[in-house]
């Protein structure tokens, strides 16, 4: 683990980038010019106040949001005009803010089926998905890494809700990404539910490369390494969590309100 | 000649999309404040045809069978809303297309049951039933020509009333922003009670309109409302403007191309085959225009894009 | 080793009568001398295969058309123009039916499937309503009056005789139960899982790599081409076609079909075709005018039931039939 920690820092390969990203919603400019590179390996916090546009930018990113104007460059390509789904399958996986299951699968099915779209077409119409071994071995596995080996055939909207926003990061890890955009995983959890969630995503780390949202500071300031910081839809900062910490422009328009 | 014929289809071409305005208005309305699906809204244009010719036969004032005809269809309208449809408004699109559907069967056999089957026939009033001389010697039909100010007049008067008053204001801000209209905190169900009332109402003179050129038989309201669909999708739902200015195109291309086609047509085919081809195309022309609108703006000339 | 237990579920205890039921018909109608209730069972599969295909894309994908009945038009009419021209070969009638209905699913579904909602309901209306005013334009093919077929399909051999109706009953019970069991396989597919997923969250389907319009789109022609056969079928057990069996009121009949016996379970279309059926023949027995309690029976149906009949049957886990 040490070892690839090096690597990827000498590499240093952006493996995200976009330039002069925008977006408007009537006359509300919710992404303004946006530039910010995730680098290979990293994990990369997105903070901001309500409103900022954080979740605009990463849908933008992952393509649910066709922006006005700019550039996004995803693994070395320009995906500006590749749809959503394309994007899934180069390696861009999201999890969302407000819970987005199948809520009348099984949690094991809510994986497969993520599986299933990154194991070739799915114009099969007579096989039965429940006996491809390979999708299903590996439904387990991501459903075993996010502690959710006991609900297997749980129909997913009768979880508790801590249990569904697991089965939220447990879909987008079945997708083997290559960067995992996580919205705001700790959203409405529970103290114990939110470290049972907290020492997952760090053994996600370097695992992944991730671009995190969360507004639980501690927690951001302990995991990334480094954090982007977002006011009225402009980037304004995107450093260490130690320079973020000291920059006073920053601490005016965000953090001040913390202390 | 060819330029009578052309003006004189024309002037029928905006009489029938005068008409279909005055369907869709109601239905974009339901649709964009309520977010109901009211199949239903062609049987109120079919009980204004009945009432309305029931009315003139008795009392043989045209007159009265408009001033009567339509309150009494609006009251059947908001009978049905406060015991049916309201309780659809939160509802599935599936089950409002099927209950509505239930009330088209139900009202269906009621006229049929209340009224002779073959339905009823009347005559234009005798004041409106001569014709009026336009320009290349054309004899126009007055009582066409009243239906067109009349729905113009209507027009009109749908748009003041939906830019200048506060009924006005609130069907705006419910058709732009559904939400926005439970936030606002007024009487909703008042509100959709009235707006649903105002629909049928305007669905029920149409019908009323048309019972002399048309008569009034049981099946005639899905005929049209299924035009009115085609309207509103075009303009774009929940779009008062939308829906005038597609029902005025749709009225054209309709009545233009059932009598003109097969001279268009057979600028690029022979003559023969233009002349088999051009009813079949012609009866098909307004759907083809639809599917090409759609296609290129799927929700419609003036439909609010999703996000 | 074939495992039993859900025949002895409530459910399958219904599917097994209703099922049975269709099987028996022919014999018990023999028995008691009443071919007039196989001829009516003859034609309730007809429906039941038109409701079990839009069940498809309605039932398991979620998608409001309202113009399937076009499907049973093309059928239909496949048979009926070909029989116009003598070609009876029914390996000749099937083909240009299927694959007319192929090219069409793939044009009006191209066109309705880029809109959503309501907008999907009332074009995929109107664009039957263009069929259906085409069939009424056509003075060849008998415009509103419809075109009698005086031969039925032939199969070029004795083994199958569609004039015989056990022969023709037969022949429609064993599409129906394919259509069941293609559904069956279907939903359990990966295909399936793709149409049911875009029903239940269309945008995480799209975020975790599936394109979820081709699916559909696909979807959208496979239910119509299964609704063909049925119209094929219909030609045969009519012997006759008009531009009526597609008009926008057969549609609605078959959407309440689906709604009634229980959308997305695989058995439903068929006891909702078999309770709609009943239901309009005892009515129709006390009045002409049955419409009159049918339309508000079916407005109760969707306010009180909105499962239907597979719903009363109890809760149901995911994926199963």
């Amino acid at each position: 683990m040490e070892c690839l920690v090096s690597e990827v820092q000498e590499v240093a390969e952006n493996l995200l980038i976009t330039r002069s990203l925008s977006k408007q919603f009537g006359g509300v400019k919710a992404a303004d010019s946006i530039d910010i590179e995730i680098i290979s390996g990293e994990l990369h916090a997105l903070i901001g106040p309500n409103g900022a546009g954080k979740t605009t930018l990463i849908s933008l990113i992952t393509g649910i949001l066709e922006c006005d104007s700019g550039e996004i460059e995803f693994d070395g390509r320009k995906i500006n005009d590749i749809s959503a789904p394309s994007r899934s399958l180069m390696g861009l996986a999201r999890s969302f803010q407000v819970t987005s299951i199948l809520k009348d699968f099984t949690c094991q099915e809510n994986v497969a089926v993520a599986i299933q779209a990154h194991h070739g077409h799915s114009f099969r119409f007579w096989k039965r998905v429940s006996s491809e071994a390979d999708i299903q071995d590996k439904a387990v596995d991501v459903l075993q890494s996010v502690g959710l080996q006991n609900h297997l055939d749980t129909i997913a909207g009768n979880l508790a809700y801590g249990e569904q926003r697991h089965l939220e990061i447990a879909i987008a890890l079945a997708t083997t990404p290559k960067l995992l955009v996580l919205d705001e995983p700790l959203a409405g959890m529970g103290r114990s539910d939110s470290a049972r969630i907290l020492e997952f995503l760090k053994s996600l780390k370097r695992k992944y490369t991730i671009l995190l949202i969360e507004h639980d500071m501690d927690a951001v300031f302990a995991l990334a390494d480094r954090i982007s910081v977002m006011v009225y839809g402009r980037l304004i900062k995107s450093d260490t969590p130690d320079n973020v910490r000291k920059d006073e422009f920053v601490q005016m328009a965000y953090l001040g309100h913390d202390d | 000649m060819e330029w009578a014929l052309l003006i004189e289809q024309f002037l029928n071409g905006v009489q029938f999309g005068v008409l279909l305005f005055l369907l869709a208005a109601g239905l974009t309305l339901t649709f964009g404040i309520m977010d109901l699906v009211n199949l239903a809204h062609g049987s109120m244009y079919m009980l204004g045809a009945f009432f309305g010719a029931t009315i003139f036969l008795w009392t043989g004032s045209f007159i009265l069978a408009l001033v009567l005809a339509v309150p009494i269809v609006a009251g059947i309208g908001i009978i049905t809303e406060v015991t049916t449809l309201r309780t659809l408004y939160q509802r599935h699109h599936l089950d409002q297309v099927l209950a509505t559907f239930g009330l088209i069967l139900f009202f269906n056999e009621l006229v049929q049951i209340v009224w002779p089957l073959e339905g009823l026939t009347v005559p234009v009033p005798e004041y409106l039933s001569s014709t009026v001389p336009l320009p290349f010697g054309i004899e126009y039909s007055l009582y066409r020509l009243m239906i067109i100010g009349t729905g113009i007049l209507l027009a009109i008067g749908m748009w003041l009333l939906v830019t200048r008053t506060r009924l006005g204001m609130l069907i705006r801000a419910g058709a732009s922003d559904r939400e926005m209209v439970y936030a606002l905190g007024t009487n909703i169900r008042l509100l959709f009670t009235l707006v649903f009332g105002l629909g049928t109402a305007l669905s029920a003179l149409a019908g009323v309109l048309m019972a002399p050129i048309l008569g009034a038989n049981s099946g005639m309201g899905e005929q049209i409302i299924i035009v009115a669909f085609v309207v509103i999708v075009i303009g774009g739902i929940g779009s008062i403007r939308g829906s005038f200015i597609a029902a005025l195109i749709t009225g054209l291309i309709d009545s233009l191309g059932r009598s003109f086609l097969d001279v268009i047509l057979a600028l690029f085919i022979p003559i023969n085959a233009a002349e088999a081809a051009a009813p079949a195309i012609s009866s098909m022309l307004i759907y083809i225009f639809m599917a090409g609108i759609l296609f290129f703006k799927p929700t419609g000339l003036f439909g609010k894009q999703p996000n | 080793m074939i495992d039993w237990k859900p025949l002895f579920t409530r459910r399958g205890v219904v599917g097994t009568l209703v099922v049975g039921t269709c099987m028996l018909v022919p014999i018990i109608a023999t028995l008691i001398d009443e071919p007039y209730y196989m001829n009516l069972f003859a034609r309730l599969m007809i429906w039941a295969i038109a409701a079990i295909s839009l069940n498809l894309i309605l039932g398991y994908g979620g998608l409001i058309s309202f113009g399937h009945a076009l499907y049973l038009g093309i059928g239909a009419y496949a048979v009926g123009i070909c029989s116009y021209y003598d070609i009876n070969n029914i390996f000749i009638q099937v083909p240009i039916a299927l694959g007319v209905a192929t090219i069409i699913s793939f044009v009006f579904g191209g066109i309705a499937l880029r809109t959503r909602g309501v907008y999907f309901i009332m074009i995929t209306m109107a664009l039957t309503q263009m069929i259906y005013y085409l069939s009424i334009s056509i003075e060849e093919y008998g415009s509103d009056d419809g075109l009698i077929i005086y031969v039925r399909s032939e199969f070029g051999t004795n083994i199958i005789n569609l004039d015989n109706p056990f022969h023709r009953y037969y022949l429609i019970f064993l599409v129906m139960v394919g259509c069941l069991y293609l559904t069956y396989r279907l939903i359990h597919s990966r295909f399936g899982y793709v149409i049911r997923g875009a029903k239940s969250n269309e945008l995480r389907m799209e975020v975790i790599g599936h394109s979820t319009f081709r699916y559909r789109l696909v979807c959208f022609m496979i239910a119509g081409v299964m609704c063909t056969l049925a119209g094929v079928l219909s030609a045969n057990v009519e012997k006759f076609v008009s531009p009526d069996v597609m008009h926008w009121t057969r549609s609605g009949e078959l959407i309440f079909m689906v709604v009634l016996g229980g959308m997305a379970s695989i058995l439903g279309p068929l006891t909702g075709a078999m309770v709609f059926w009943l239901i309009s023949e005892i009515l129709a027995r006390f009045t002409e005018h049955w419409h009159i309690i049918f339309g508000p029976f079916l407005i109760l149906v969707v306010l009180l039931s909105p499962r239907g009949i597979d719903g009363m049957l109890g809760k149901r886990g995911s994926g199963s039939g």
